[in-house]
């Protein structure tokens, strides 16, 4: 069992990828818990997307990729609340509109520049081939946001229960949004180099999900994302490694496994934990 | 006499080219609770949003305690209790919790709670009759109970000015006099209370003065002179006749 665990570990690729994993994990999971709450899951799916340009240019001249992909991340953000705010079209049509956009000027731009860049490593991740540099990137980005996720997490809280409460106290929500956004766009730099662009969806909306269904509060929530996201994402890196596939995929999918079995069993209303619930208090 | 908690002249809300508020005035006095009736889309949520800094006024002024609204909001001296279909019932967060969101304003950076914050928490659960209750999930209460943690909130936050968006909506007759209890109590302490309501549960015991409102003040007086059935016809676009 031991040299089971071990085994892996002796290769440098391995444990940089469970480092890099880990750390997006965690980040997304904090994260997650607002996103879900506030409903800004569809945020997290654009701002993902719309990375692309930013990191294909930042490979191109050669750039860190996060300056990049965090430019297009905020841009993206900018664009949509302008776009919301100056018409009447929905919200979802908005975010629609505005990340396949820059999604699909990242294709272009790959497409018309010759060079390294491997398209299929930034749609679908490519964490076993993360370079120092990537993890620096990786680590300094994840610390910074966790960190302003857990000194600031009540003001985000009252944000996603109750905004107008936080403007009758005049705490500005506006800042607070803004700031989030930030956030978000920062998580989704992290979250690409570990599962890839089309992936980071999951790692900013599954462990929210599932730490809502476990319990009733909200400081549990957070705890209850963070470990079960890291233990699943551990769970996924070597599931890679022993039936050789894809990291990104297993991870993804070991979230959802963890998801699947808080939607069964979870003390919130979970399906089974219900009927069993039923069933007893019927023979009682 | 003592300063008015609001002071409210010739106010005007347009979203694009509907006009929400026209003219309207209105003195809240410390101590007084008023009530505003009037039927959906009368205006109420906008004089609330005035008020509360999250509706754009358009003409007129609008002074809390002598001075700027946000200053007022900024000194915790305003609390809103919002209507039921506003607040997501299934939130991840206690009672106790929520109370405590009334602290924030007199917390620093972290929002990090101390004892004299826990103490305001736990005399305004006191106060509102849910000791039992304040570790719960909030949607494990029942209507009226939901209405009492907003206040408990208003309480602990030590605000003068209470604005109760509907507080009698989805309250069941028992729990209105708790609450009818619990709000004239609040006021003889010299808070002033402003509550928008569009049935009349309530506001005969309540309120020591009605302002019935259609996008502008149509009368504003005693419970007594203003709940007559013409003045509500007129209040609810009804013809007299």
């Amino acid at each position: 069992m031991i040299d089971w665990i071990l085994e892996p570990l002796q290769y440098g690729f391995m444990t940089r990828a469970l480092l890099v994993t880990i750390v997006a994990a965690v980040t997304c999971a904090l994260l997650s818990c607002w996103l879900v709450q506030i409903g800004w899951s569809l945020m997290g799916d654009a701002v993902s997307h719309a990375v692309l340009p930013g990191v294909a240019i930042s490979y191109i001249v050669g750039w860190p990729f996060a300056v990049g992909a965090f430019i297009f991340g905020a841009g993206a953000v900018a664009l949509i609340g302008g776009v919301r705010a100056t018409t009447k079209i929905k919200s979802d049509a908005a975010i629609g509109v505005v990340f396949t956009a820059l999604f699909a000027l990242g294709l272009v731009i790959i497409s018309a520049v010759p060079s390294q860049v491997d398209l299929g490593h930034i749609l679908f991740g490519n964490v076993l081939g993360v370079t120092d540099s990537d993890i620096a990137q990786v680590v300094v980005i994840g610390v910074v946001v966790v960190a302003v996720l857990v000194l600031k997490r009540r003001d985000f809280t009252l944000f996603a229960f109750d905004p107008s409460h936080a403007n009758a106290l005049g705490i500005s929500t506006k800042r607070l949004s803004v700031l989030m956004l930030g956030l978000l766009a920062m998580t989704v730099v992290v979250a690409l180099q570990a599962v890839g662009i089309v992936l980071v969806v999951a790692m900013l909306i599954t462990p929210g999900a599932t730490a809502y269904l476990l319990t009733k509060r909200f400081d549990r929530m957070l705890w209850l994302a963070v470990v079960v996201t890291a233990v699943a994402s551990v769970v996924g890196v070597y599931a890679s490694y022993y039936l050789d596939v894809s990291t990104g995929g297993a991870v993804v999918l070991a979230q959802a496994i963890a998801f699947g079995a808080s939607y069964l069993f979870g003390a919130r209303g979970g399906v089974i934990t219900t009927l069993v619930r039923d069933r007893r208090a019927v023979t009682v | 006499m003592a300063e008015s908690i609001i002071s409210i002249r010739g106010l005007a809300v347009r979203y694009g080219i509907v006009q929400a508020l026209a003219d309207v005035s209105l003195e809240l006095s410390p101590g007084r609770i008023i009530g505003v009736i009037g039927m959906n889309g009368s205006g109420k949520s906008s004089l609330f949003g005035a008020i509360m800094g999250s509706v754009k006024v358009a003409g007129g002024d609008i002074r809390l305690f002598g001075g700027d609204p946000a200053r007022a909001r900024k000194r915790n001296l305003v609390s809103y209790v919002p209507q039921s279909e506003a607040v997501d019932w299934d939130f991840p967060i206690s009672v106790a919790e929520v109370v405590m969101t009334g602290r924030y304003g007199r917390l620093g950076l972290t929002r990090r709670p101390r004892a004299a914050d826990r103490d305001a928490v736990a005399r305004a659960i006191e106060r509102v009759g849910l000791v039992e209750l304040a570790d719960r999930q909030i949607g494990e209460l029942s209507g009226g109970q939901r209405k009492r943690v907003f206040v408990a909130r208003g309480i602990a936050q030590e605000a003068t000015l209470m604005l109760l968006d509907e507080p009698f909506a989805g309250v069941d007759k028992g729990s209105e006099h708790t609450i009818i209890d619990l709000l004239s109590g609040l006021a003889a302490e010299g808070r002033g209370i402003l509550i928008s309501t569009h049935d009349l549960a309530g506001v005969p015991e309540l309120c020591d003065e009605v302002v019935l409102l259609k996008n502008r003040v149509l009368f504003h007086g005693s419970p007594q002179q203003a709940l007559t059935t013409e003045r509500l016809a007129l209040a609810f676009g009804l013809e007299p006749r």
